[in-house]
């Protein structure tokens, strides 16, 4: 009972990061209605420059964060040109479908960037673990969930208490009315992903930290990780994606201990495939699949 | 041949039919009217098996028909057409009407493969009624290439190729010109009508009165009226539900 | 004929098999993230039944064929009610759940005093079918190739028939198929099978080619290529995701400039194909022209 217990607070721990990049994922899919699969490599873009600079020059911590983010950023912008922005509003799988590819283009990048498989992360400071009762507690783990919590809270104040975040909501609820009411959806949609970007900038530094290392396994991870916990909870819903992550990170805790290393990412994507097959609206996102099954069935 | 009780149909938090009673009969043409947003595609989306209606029941030549899937009620001998207009854009005008008789002979995987040996009559069957509508010669365009009225009789010859009993056509002159919908009124007139029970969707009243010999009104979802067109038109709730006020000059 | 040039050939007829296996999908109109499953599946199962129980390639061939179709056909009835952006991600979890899978499955025999088998991450080494009965690298491209032609063949007459049409119907619009009178279902189901049959005969070609498999090998990358080669090359014709291919193996890999680039180049290629060519480069209007200009060839012959 008290391995389950423990498992618990690690998933919620870990799974607080996966919650954060389900966060991102929803964004841009509520915004835009399509899947940007590239986030993950953008993030991973972001976080080799970032160790390019730790590498090369020896930086501080919060220069390799602030270059981490800022490269986060300048993959989100390319892929948003290139795979959003220059297809048609309704062609929203050439979209998802152009952003997996571009995900070959940002890996093979960073790759000629650092040519060795796996390079080091600097640390934000010691690592100290709490216990609490029976508990333990790592003080890194902390942090991150800590930190998460903050952006979720900074992600939603952003969406209900600005007018940016009036104008995001206003597109994702109706992009042809929102056109019709001033606002500018192409500006909207590129400070969204902007946001989006940076949010992601943090979310990876937060979680190679912790990890201390980074290997160019790291894209399709975080877009995996992402893409489980948003659709578990359910597509374009922001609780859900938080449910969602933490969902899944428990899940993996769990099954990391109870079953092996093996099975853990083998019960993530069972889960996942469940979910789709069972309940594609996700456990909270009801609403949004019936409406596109009524689009497709509208006459 | 189509009879329908009590029907209603409701999404979420609207009531898109309410009670609606009609009965059709064999080579009646029925026309469906009533402003925006009455419920008149939604009757024929649950007559064809789109949504299992909430409540009340449909039956087509005394058979019960919803909850059945739409495939089995096209089976049965009904036809549609789309308001919004549904063709195959990227396949041939040709393969359009072909492709719609496949489920006639529908005897399995493997005649389905193979080509079939009545592939010419089907062929024939297939031009003689592009020839009807007019686009024998276009036959090999792309759908998408073709202009709007003509897309329409795409469709119209589409829904025809089965030979259905009932027809429901939803606004098969939207988007035309008036010269155009004249054309298209004969068109339904020579070949649809004399084939077919039909129930015709429209708002132009001249080709509503020009086709059909029964009216049915719907607004909000309920049946407000039924009757001769000359009847119903003078109808001061049918008046009101359009114009908004019970004088009415020509719809 | 010069190694290198045999080996780039064989490569481009296996990896066609799984370009042609997304083809059908997208001819029903999914995308599909997951085809590599089949690949797999395949590769293990035939390379077990020649190299385990000592069946000939033919039979080890169809056999993983069968069992890859069999498997596609559970996960098309899984999958019926899903649609695009769902059915595609559902399709990525099956695949690398069945790819984790392979990671951990062990079953090994021991045959002539070593141990043969898929042993987890450590791979199926082994299958050594093509040099026990001494087949030529030439002589197993022309196996390669002439099973292709065979698919392409199949796909030649699926697109006269009318089953084609109906795939066809299905992937533009299937509201409108079913108002047909077609059981969208039934359809669906079929194509997922036929498609895990073709690439389920590229991956136990490819086992056999390489003698070696590991689950690596079938990751996301294997499946989004072969989706992608279809994007390129046109999902008007079935020799559209062959173009694709030969574009990229035969081309990108072989121009030694571009060497280190090739993900690049090739991402680029496809994201731009995209916004101006979105349905490939022999879509289903110049494939259209294409006929009507030949067919008006001949009857000005005449």
């Amino acid at each position: 009972m008290v391995d389950f217990i423990q498992n618990c607070i690690d998933g919620v721990m870990f799974g607080s990061s996966y919650a954060l990049l389900a966060i991102g994922f929803t964004l841009i899919f509520g915004v835009m209605r399509r899947l940007n699969l590239s986030y993950g490599p953008s993030i991973m873009l972001g976080a080799f420059l970032g160790t390019y600079f730790y590498v090369q020059w020896d930086t501080g911590i919060l220069t390799v964060a602030a270059v981490t983010i800022a490269g986060t950023i300048l993959a989100g912008v390319y892929v948003e040109r290139l795979c959003f922005r220059a297809i048609r509003q309704k062609a929203t799988l050439a979209s998802m479908v152009s952003s997996f590819v571009i995900w070959m283009q940002l890996e093979e990048f960073s790759i000629i960037l650092l040519p060795e498989r796996t390079y080091p992360f600097p640390a934000l400071g010691s690592a100290y673990i709490f216990e609490i009762g029976p508990f333990f507690l790592r003080s890194e783990h902390l942090f991150m969930f800590l930190m998460a919590s903050f952006l979720v809270i900074v992600f939603h104040f952003m969406l209900y208490r600005t007018r940016f975040g009036l104008m995001v909501r206003a597109i994702s609820e109706n992009p042809e009315a929102a056109k019709f009411i001033g606002i500018h959806i192409n500006a909207v949609m590129f400070w969204a992903f902007v946001f989006v970007s940076a949010v992601g900038g943090v979310t990876g530094y937060l979680i190679l930290s912790t990890d201390q290392q980074i290997t160019p396994l790291f894209g399709l991870w975080a877009t995996f990780k992402g893409l489980v916990a948003m659709m578990l909870g359910g597509m374009g819903s922001l609780p859900g994606a938080i449910l969602g992550g933490l969902l899944l990170g428990v899940v993996e805790a769990q099954s990391l201990w109870y079953l092996g290393n093996d099975y853990k990412d083998l019960c993530a994507y069972f889960l996942l495939f469940l979910v789709l097959v069972l309940r594609p609206g996700g456990l909270l996102g009801k609403g949004l699949v019936e409406r596109e099954d009524l689009a497709f069935r509208r006459v | 041949m189509l009879k329908i009780d009590s029907l209603s149909q409701q999404f979420e938090a609207v009531n898109a039919l309410i009670d609606v009673d009609l009965e059709v009969s064999p080579g009646e043409v029925l026309g469906l009217i009533g402003p925006n947003g009455s419920g008149k595609t939604t009757l024929l989306n649950v007559i064809t098996g789109l949504y299992a209606p909430t409540q009340g029941e449909i039956f087509f030549q005394s058979q019960k028909i919803n909850g059945l899937k739409t495939y089995q009620i096209i089976h049965l001998g009904i036809s549609r057409t789309f308001q919004n207009l549904r063709i195959y854009g990227r396949m041939t005008v040709f393969n359009n009407i072909w492709g719609a008789q496949h489920s006639l002979s529908d005897r399995g995987i493997r005649r389905q493969f193979l080509m079939s040996r009545n592939q010419k009559k089907d062929r024939e069957k297939v031009n003689h009624l592009l020839d009807l509508v007019g686009l024998y010669e276009r036959r090999e365009w792309l759908a998408k290439q073709l202009p709007l009225p003509d897309q329409r009789r795409l469709e119209l010859a589409r829904a025809l190729i089965r030979a259905p009993q009932l027809l429901l056509l939803d606004e098969p002159a939207g988007g035309m010109t008036p010269k155009e919908t004249e054309a298209m009124a004969s068109l339904i007139q020579k070949i649809a009508i004399p084939g077919c029970t039909c129930i015709i969707i429209e708002h132009k009243m001249d080709m509503i009165t020009a086709l059909c010999n029964r009216l049915c009104v719907l607004n909000f979802g309920s049946k407000i009226a039924e009757g001769t067109p000359s009847e119903v038109l003078k109808n001061p709730l049918v008046l009101e539900a359009y114009l908004g006020y019970e004088e009415g000059a020509h719809a | 004929m010069d190694d290198y040039l045999v080996t780039v050939l064989s490569n481009i007829g296996m990896i066609s098999f799984i370009a042609l296996s997304c083809y059908l999908l997208f001819l029903i109109g999914e995308i599909s993230f997951g085809q590599q499953a089949f690949f797999a599946i395949s590769a293990y199962t035939s390379g077990m039944a020649t190299a385990m129980w000592g069946w000939p390639l033919w039979i080890g061939l169809l056999w993983g064929g069968g069992i890859a179709a069999i498997a596609a056909a559970l996960l098309g009835v899984m999958t019926f009610r899903l649609h695009s952006m769902y059915f595609s991600i559902a399709t990525l979890a099956f695949a690398e759940m069945i790819r984790l899978w392979f990671v951990i499955i062990t079953y090994q025999i021991e045959i002539e005093g070593e141990m043969v088998g898929p042993d987890g991450a450590e791979g199926f080494r082994g299958i050594r079918w093509v040099f026990e009965n001494n087949v030529t690298p030439l002589q197993y491209m022309g196996i390669i190739w002439g099973i292709l032609i065979a698919v392409l063949i199949f796909f030649l007459l699926l697109e006269r028939s009318r089953l084609g049409s109906i795939f066809r119907m299905l992937g533009e619009d299937g509201l409108l198929t079913e108002m047909q009178g077609l059981n969208v279902v039934r359809y669906r189901i079929l194509a997922s099978t036929f498609a895990g049959f073709i690439a389920g005969l590229g991956g136990g070609l490819y086992a056999h080619f390489a003698t070696y498999v590991e689950p690596q090998i079938f990751n996301v990358m294997l499946g989004v290529h072969g989706m992608a080669y279809g994007l390129i090359g046109g999902l008007g014709t079935a020799l559209g995701p062959l173009i694709g291919v030969t574009l990229d193996i035969g081309f990108l890999e072989s121009v030694r400039a571009i060497q280190g680039y090739r993900m690049i180049v090739f991402g680029g290629l496809v994201a731009i194909l995209i916004i101006f060519m979105p349905r490939g480069i022999l879509d289903e209007e110049r494939v259209n022209r294409i006929c009507l200009f030949w067919r008006r060839r001949f009857h000005a012959q005449d």
